[in-house]
């Protein structure tokens, strides 16, 4: 028996002793999600609960499961019975959960969101029967929320490092071959075949080379890649491994941005394991193979996840691009060849190791294979994290996984700040490299920013300039000055100071911006602005011509408004307008002074929700009202 | 290798740019953050050009040419995006004279103010007429900026010597930065922040000074815009003859371009090329040369003592009164007091007066004096030095150099050895900027020299001993010269030895045989009558000879001269030096003397012709040299026998620190460069107690603290003066009179705030 083999049936034991139906398991999502709900009171109070019925249960804690908006998540599995699952758990609840599964011997039926179980329960959905799981094929995601990610051993019973054991009978060269006839492209956004990357690496001259796994994720309102690694952080680790034995390296580093603090926490706890266990370091698995990984974290700089500003963060260098070629993996770190890969393309490579292209190539389309994370966020029912096939068209994602929007849909953001607005009219796109390019957006690595009526779409082409602006390292000048007079104009247009030639002239710069560019950031970031202007530009014109923000975002080009029929004279509002501009007796229809009024919305508030008649105070955009 | 630039087949060699490739075959690619002697960086964007095959508008200066590569350097597309970064650039930067109907005008009539604290256009920039931003812009062809201006609204810096720095002008070329890291390899500059406010300074808000900044010049050098302004010249203008000559800091004798306006020094550079000391200047060579040539000190005539105060005469007047004074005085009776910054014509002619005119080989020198006792063996050492050395060894010991402020070729070259790999060991008390770069750092050691020494090169087998004037003034400086010269006999190992003066060894060829040590002994020596001193004189009491001749370019110290003769200064008079490693350097005339000012050897000449002599009618300086031997070798100064006197080992508790003191060597014609140059105080100063700043922050105290330092029984108080380049319990104090109060050097003190 090899080493791994042993390790295996370890593993399988202590997992099989876990959920083999003997013990009583509560599982917790706690990853970033989940606490930030509130999973570590619930712990506490689930706690508690058990303590005080007397009864026993092994509280496990697991990462995100992908339903995000239903955190916090509590799965309650008695000995032989399935697993039930329960979302938005408030501490107070638990004691009823406790208290109906272990004492009446049945799931709270009012609480219940689904079950895990093989046969169908009455009256309770399967888990991923549930609309937002149906059409999700769970790949990199499989064992997240299932096992404990500070346990190399449930990794490994769940087929973790399988992958890596095949890859080690091979020659390197077959690993290659493998991943390229996958047809595996990278996570990160650019789709760069990886298998391509790999062999060009593995070619290039050099004793010394390295892997890289880019964990920088810094887009807004992106979160796959955190989620996976402290949902599982095992297989981006193994897929550093299998690719630093493709490649020929012995050194890896793991790049990921401070603010992960517990993904760093858990990769950490994770290589310590791997060490202990033969997986890291000198002679892996028995084999002649070596690999040992370091971690650095980045300090808080958007482009240092852009490959070549990574690389210079790395050696203790300000996070500054330079321009390609030479590529990394020709001169990457320290000058030695260096392959760059994305923690969710590094956490697909173990499955297809294990399952092999063909496998892996039955999902997805022909150029597009295989599936993709995105992080599903914005105005939409239900936000998470999904894994879909690639070729699914957007109107899917947002409408069946998302459960579409609370108002009117009006446009979807792909790729983050690189990306673009996309309008109605794309919904039938599929989700791949090439349309989402044709489109004028971007695949990025897979934040989907989901828009509604009540969202104004020339301030997030705003925002996201702005972002690009203030993280722009410097050094080349479209990047630097351009983006900064994009803003400019842009606030000027939000503002209700635009002007018609001003669109062209935002045309120009981005055009000059995206031409002109040192490196992907500057290149991508006119794409926001250059979508919306050619999807919404109708919007565009009401604000410059009517001073008029449908969204009724734009600030200065907002009036607030008293509707005299509905005013009671509660005087709430006069006590909350920090400016004194609404005045009036009590029980008399009060008067707004628009003179004064800093359209600061403390009297809308107020009104909707704690004045006598409510709505009494209406907020409206156009000059002309 | 060929390829097509605009449609015209041209060559280039394998591994150039596309940007050379084009430049050598002249075509013109406008580009302001590429420099030669720095790696690509395309951050402007200027360079970007059209190349068959290759996706979007690639940079010539980051591209490499490859064989049958087809480029475009001007379509309509690159011209109008040229013009758009242009433009873009040009928001950051006032510019607006630039686009100003009346810029001709302005320029030459000066219709606005000039000597504008801040700048808000071109007329008002230090830089202006000299701009490479101002150029593009003309070769671009820009007339109007279609964006609006962003000012930055920054202080300009001017807390440090040297320059001041106008980052509201930065177009963040990154230049600067790069010179300073990659050819200086110090590292002061960086960019700081992101997006609108990057900006380029040390790093945490600290100042150069306290960065670490050798004040080097290279990064004004290579500033394309007037961002950086060498405080000396901002105003001078454009220069309008430019001479490449040598500096007159120290033996190396770098080469330097010297830049006159209107016959007035106002500044130096490196020169175009490089060799060993190409754009490499030290501080000294970069900013002190015009400070010093146009310091207010300077003689512009001849002046005599007469009855009642001090008379200004014509020079043939002076020249009479001096034979007149020299009249009948002979031998013993007459001394000289010579300078190591003189010129070998200026050391010929001045030991052919002494010895054939007033037959007298009574000649010293106080700035040689000022070196100690160990000199003697340090230019024996010398004698063997070779600059080659340094990149044959496989191991560079530096002793008691300090490169923050002068050697820096040197410095350079070690940096470079070091970072390709070769073993480099410091041994003293600052922590100069190629302290990042050493295996290994000791203090001066205090006793078994020799072992010690012995131990750092056990598994070199070239090793070279890099000696600095620093390993002059420790009390044990002979003990480990003698273990430096033991190991360079035996040829177990190579030295250098880095000699703090312009002709030091000129001096040492010509006249060390009958140069005499004790030279302050001349200043109270009765038997003399006429002390003829061609360097400054220390202050304090007039000497006893009876009449004290001052010839020198710059004003005696006050009340000890009877004849003062004005002699050219630097830049002023064409002669020769011979360099640490004994080659011969020349020096050129950049401008006229001062006044009626003089060369050395002119004046002595005169003197001699007016005593009678007939056989002192040179011509030029030509002349001389064509009389002196053709080749130098080193005189010994004197023998080898030194008392050494070891302090104790390690400081005692209640003494925590160790103090080395040292005395000004900086030098020139006597005078300290810290007393001429008012920067170069603010970088060494004397009379301070230099300090580690955590030392200085634990004793509460800050900068010009007064502090009480006490040894064993004596004490004596200084301003502190708080210094990165010093280690923790270090102190280092700079003083003409070395010996001065305290029982040894380096020496156990106890430091207490007053």
């Amino acid at each position: 028996m090899t080493d791994f083999e042993r390790l295996k049936e370890q593993s399988i034991r202590e997992w099989t002793d876990l959920t083999g139906g003997t013990r009583a398991v509560i599982t917790l999502g706690t990853a970033s999600c989940g606490r930030a709900a509130g999973a570590m009171a619930v712990r506490r109070s689930i706690e508690e609960a058990l303590a005080k019925h007397g009864v026993e249960a092994r509280i496990l804690e697991v990462g995100c499961i992908g339903s995000c908006y239903l955190e916090p998540m509590v799965d309650v599995t008695l000995p032989g019975g399935p697993r039930f699952s329960y979302g938005n758990v408030q501490p107070a609840w638990a004691e009823r959960i406790v208290a109906s599964h272990f004492l009446e011997g049945k799931p709270l039926a009012s609480k219940v969101v689904g079950h895990f179980g093989r046969d169908a329960i009455e009256g309770i959905p399967g888990f991923f029967d549930l609309p937002m799981f149906a059409p999700q094929v769970r790949i990199v995601l499989k064992n997240c929320g299932f096992i404990d990610p500070e346990n190399l051993h449930h990794s490994i019973a769940n087929g973790g490092y399988a992958g890596l054991h095949k890859a080690l009978q091979k020659p390197p060269g077959d690993v290659i071959s493998e991943v390229e006839a996958a047809g595996l492209r990278g996570r990160g956004g650019a789709g760069f075949p990886t298998g391509r990357k790999w062999r060009f690496c593995s070619e290039a001259e050099g004793e010394m080379k390295y892997v890289i796994c880019n964990a920088d994720e810094g887009d807004p309102g992106a979160f796959m890649n955190r989620s996976l690694i402290e949902g599982d952080p095992h297989a981006v680790l193994e897929g550093m491994l299998i690719a630093g034995y493709a490649i020929g390296a012995s050194r890896g580093y793991v790049y990921i941005r401070a603010e992960y603090p517990l993904a760093i926490e858990r990769l950490k706890k994770a290589m310590a394991q791997m060490r202990a266990e033969g997986l890291l370091g000198e002679g892996i698995l028995g084999s002649p193979f070596s690999f040992d990984i370091g971690i650095k974290e980045g300090a808080g700089a958007f482009v240092c996840g852009e490959e070549t500003a990574l690389i210079a963060s790395i050696e203790g260098r300000r996070g500054m691009p330079r321009t390609r070629p030479p590529f990394p993996v020709q001169e990457g770190l320290h000058g030695r060849p260096t392959v760059i890969n994305n923690v969710e393309t590094l956490g697909t490579l173990p499955h297809i190791l294990r399952n092999g292209a063909a496998w892996y190539r039955g999902f997805g389309t022909e150029a597009n294979p295989g599936t993709k994370t995105f992080s599903l966020v914005g105005k939409i029912r239900r936000t998470g994290l999904i894994e879909v096939p690639l070729g699914m068209p957007l109107r899917k994602i947002i409408f069946d996984i998302g459960g579409g929007t609370l108002k009117p849909f009006r446009a979807v953001q792909t790729g983050g700040p690189s990306g673009g607005c996309l309008s109605e009219e794309f919904l039938d796109t599929p989700v791949g490299y090439e349309s989402l390019a044709k489109a004028g957006s971007i695949m990025g690595s897979g934040g989907l920013i989901v828009m509604d009526t009540d969202t104004c779409v020339v301030d997030i082409a705003r925002y996201f300039l702005d972002f690009i602006q203030k993280e722009s390292c410097g050094k080349c000048t479209p990047c630097r000055v351009g983006t900064r007079h994009m803003v400019e104009i842009l606030e000027r247009i939000t503002g209700g100071e635009g002007e018609l030639r001003d669109l062209d002239k935002l045309q120009l710069l981005a055009q000059t911006v995206k031409k002109t560019s040192l490196c992907g950031l500057g290149q991508t970031a006119p794409n926001p602005v250059l979508t919306t202007l050619a999807y919404f530009r109708s919007e565009y014109l009401q604000h410059i011509q009517e001073r008029y923000c449908s969204a009724v975002v734009c600030r200065p080009l907002l009036e607030y408004f008293i509707i005299p029929e509905k005013c009671t004279g509660c005087q709430r509002c006069v006590a909350a307008c920090p400016t004194g501009a609404i005045t009036g007796p009590r029980a008399e229809v009060h008067n707004l002074d628009a003179s004064k009024c800093i359209k600061c919305r403390s009297c809308y508030e107020i009104c909707r929700f704690e004045a006598i008649a409510g709505n009494a105070i209406q907020i409206r955009s156009g000059g002309g009202l | 290798m060929k390829l097509v630039i605009d449609n015209r087949t041209v060559e280039a060699p394998e591994g150039t740019t596309i940007l050379d490739a084009a430049r050598h075959s002249g075509v013109a690619i406008p580009s302001l953050c590429s420099h030669p002697e720095l790696t690509p960086y395309g951050g402007c964007r200027l360079c970007i050009v059209e190349v068959e095959g290759m996706r979007g508008f690639p940079t010539a200066c980051t591209t490499r040419a490859e064989e049958g590569m087809t480029v475009r350097t001007v379509t309509a597309e690159i011209r109008q995006l040229r013009r758009e970064v242009l433009q873009l650039i040009l928001s950051e930067h006032p510019a607006s004279c630039l686009m100003c109907e009346e810029a001709e005008a302005c320029a030459s009539f000066q219709t606005t103010i000039r000597k504008a604290g801040v700048t808000t256009g071109c007329r008002t920039c230090t830089n202006d007429g000299r701009c490479d931003l101002q150029e593009v812009v003309e070769s671009v062809g820009l007339e109007e900026i279609a964006y609006p201006i962003y000012y930055r609204n920054i202080p300009v810096e001017k807390d440090d010597p040297f320059y001041d720095r106008d980052y509201n002008l930065c177009i963040l070329c990154g230049r600067c930065v790069r010179i300073c890291q990659e050819v200086r390899m110090n590292g002061t500059l960086a960019f700081k922040q992101r997006g609108r406010r990057t900006t380029i300074g040390p790093a945490f808000d600290r100042s150069h000074l306290e960065a670490g900044c050798e004040f080097c010049g290279a990064c004004l050098s290579v500033c394309p815009t007037g961002t950086l302004g060498e405080k000396g010249r901002k105003w001078a203008g454009a220069p309008d003859a430019t001479t490449a000559s040598a500096c007159p800091f120290c033996g190396l004798a770098c080469d330097l371009q010297i830049l006159a306006r209107k016959d007035t020094i106002i500044g130096t550079l490196p020169p175009d090329t490089g060799t060993c000391s190409g754009g490499t200047l030290c501080v000294k060579g970069r900013f002190c040369v015009p400070e010093a040539a146009n310091h207010p000190d300077r003689l512009a005539g001849p002046a005599a003592r007469v009855e009642g105060g001090v008379l200004g005469v014509p020079m043939e007047e002076a020249i009479q009164r001096a034979a007149g004074l020299l009249k009948g005085v002979e031998g013993g009776a007459f001394a000289m007091l010579l300078s190591p910054d003189l010129s070998l014509e200026d050391l010929w002619v001045a030991g052919r007066f002494a010895r054939e005119v007033m037959k007298s080989d009574r000649l010293a020198s106080t700035a040689v004096e000022a070196l100690g006792p160990a000199v003697g063996p340090f230019l024996e050492v010398a004698a063997g030095n070779r600059l080659a050395d340094i990149g044959e060894s496989d191991c560079i010991v530096a002793v008691g150099a300090d490169f923050s402020y002068g050697f820096s070729p040197i410095a350079l070259r070690i940096m470079a050895e070091a970072r390709s790999g070769r073993r480099y060991i410091r041994v003293g008390a600052i922590e100069d900027p190629t302290a990042k770069l050493a295996r290994e750092s000791h203090p001066h050691p205090l006793a078994q020299e020799s072992a010690f020494l012995e131990h750092l090169i056990a598994s070199a087998h070239r090793p070279l001993f890099v000696l600095g004037p620093d390993v002059l003034f420790p009390d044990n400086a002979e003990a480990v010269l003698a273990a430096v010269r033991n190991f360079t006999r035996s040829g177990r190992a190579k030295a250098l030895a880095l000699l703090p003066h312009h002709n030091l060894f000129g001096l040492a060829a010509l006249l060390g045989d009958t140069l005499e040590r004790g030279a302050s002994a001349l200043l109270n020596d009765g038997a003399i009558r006429v002390l003829y001193c061609l360097e400054n004189l220390p202050g304090g009491p007039r000497p006893a000879a009876v009449s004290v001749i001052h010839q020198s370019p710059f004003r005696p110290p006050a009340s000890s001269a009877d004849l003062v003769l004005p002699a050219a200064g630097m830049g002023e008079a064409p002669g020769t030096v011979l360099t640490l490693d004994g080659q011969p350097a020349v020096v050129r005339q950049a401008v006229g003397p001062r006044g009626t000012a003089l060369p050395d050897w002119k004046i002595l000449s005169a003197i001699a012709t007016a005593m009678g002599r007939t056989d002192f009618n040179y011509a030029d300086a030509g002349e001389i040299r064509r009389e002196m031997p053709p080749s130098f070798a080193l005189k010994p100064l004197r023998s080898l026998e030194g008392q050494t006197r070891g302090p104790a080992a390690a400081p005692p508790a209640n003494q925590p620190f160790l103090l080395h003191r040292r005395p000004p060597y900086e030098s020139f014609r006597g005078v300290a460069l810290n007393a001429l140059v008012p920067g170069f105080a603010d970088l060494l100063p004397s009379g301070h107690i230099a300090i580690n700043p955590g030392d200085a922050a634990r004793l509460g105290t800050t900068d010009g603290d007064i502090v009480r330092v006490e040894a064993g029984g004596a004490a004596a108080e200084f301003p502190v003066k708080p210094s990165p380049r010093l280690t923790p319990g270090t102190l280092v104090l700079i003083h003409a009179d070395p010996s001065a109060r305290f029982p040894s050097n380096p020496c156990a003190v106890n430091l207490r705030r007053r």
